[in-house]
């Protein structure tokens, strides 16, 4: 069964990249929603629950952080939750994480950063497990 | 602090076209000179301001319509002349969003800084050496025999 993945962006361009890289890297999308800041996002999960969100942080209405602590607070965060970000403040970064994300990717990237962080969550592609921790998430 | 700004924003560029528009710009300080005096008209303009207790940076890339098409067609995966004026406009801010995020990664450790939204417009008159004006310092890159010009403006507060 695949997954029904959330990508929130506030750029059609980053969430057309996303979508690409998800599709490249084999991963087995049923559904795939987007949403162009927190607000919509909201409303989209209100209507799907999904497997995987892929936020940004610097949005406009409503951020990646503000978006996750209205889940946090509605006790709803996805159980992978993963940013795909420019920000590099290592206090932003780890208040997400207190929140519920469960790790980072930093824009740009390699379509094989994004798999391999989705992977801890969700599985390999090919269905195969990784036994591997989640150093990459360590500040 | 310019020769660390301008060591970054060159690493950053190079980073951010080479990852996510599959192009690789050649810097070439004489571009600049050579198109001061051409009319900036249809030139795409994006500026992401950057801020700290203490100082605002502002960091500008133009490039000519031509290459803000090739760069949302490579990260929409489309022909370039199918590439919509929205769609141009933002790729062109995710590609200054990425290469300021790049760059304040290399600048700033201490994570003092803060991004703001990324902008973008199309230039409607003037020449390039007046809109290049707005920077204290300016680096130009042959991008696939397309110019590209990127700066950056401080000021204390």
């Amino acid at each position: 069964m695949g997954l029904k993945v959330l990508i929130v962006d506030d750029s059609r361009a980053m969430r057309s990249v996303i979508k690409k890289t998800l599709a490249a890297a084999g991963f087995a999308v049923d559904e795939c929603y987007e949403a162009e800041h927190g607000l919509a996002a909201l409303a989209v999960l209100d209507e799907h629950p999904v497997d995987v969100v892929l936020s940004d942080l610097h949005m406009p209405e409503m951020n990646g952080l503000e978006l996750l602590e209205t889940l946090k607070d509605q006790n709803r965060v996805p159980k992978c939750f993963i940013l795909v970000t420019t920000e590099g403040r290592k206090d932003r970064l780890k208040q997400a994480l207190g929140l519920g994300a469960r790790g980072y990717v930093s824009k740009p990237f390699q379509p094989e950063g994004l798999r391999k962080i989705l992977s801890l969550f969700v599985g390999e592609p090919d269905g195969k497990d990784l036994d591997d921790g989640p150093e990459g998430l360590d500040f | 602090m310019e020769k660390i700004w301008t060591t970054a924003l060159r690493d950053s560029i190079s980073d951010v076209f080479s990852t996510m528009f599959f192009l690789v710009p050649e810097e070439d300080p004489s571009l600049a000179q050579a198109l001061a005096d051409k009319p900036a008209q249809h030139w795409l303009e994006g500026w992401l301001e950057v801020k700290q207790q203490e100082e605002n940076v502002m960091v500008w890339i133009w490039a000519p319509p031509e290459l803000a098409r090739e760069l949302a067609a490579n990260i929409f995966s489309m022909e370039p002349e199918e590439v919509s004026q929205d769609d141009l406009l933002d790729a062109f801010r995710e590609m200054l969003n990425m290469v300021v995020g790049s760059l304040l990664t290399i600048v700033d450790k201490e994570s003092l800084w803060r991004m703001d939204l990324p902008q973008a417009r199309h230039l409607e008159a003037g020449l390039l050496g007046e809109v290049a004006a707005k920077a204290q310092w300016v680096l130009s890159y042959d991008v696939e025999e397309k110019p590209l010009l990127a700066g950056c403006w401080s000021q204390q507060v």
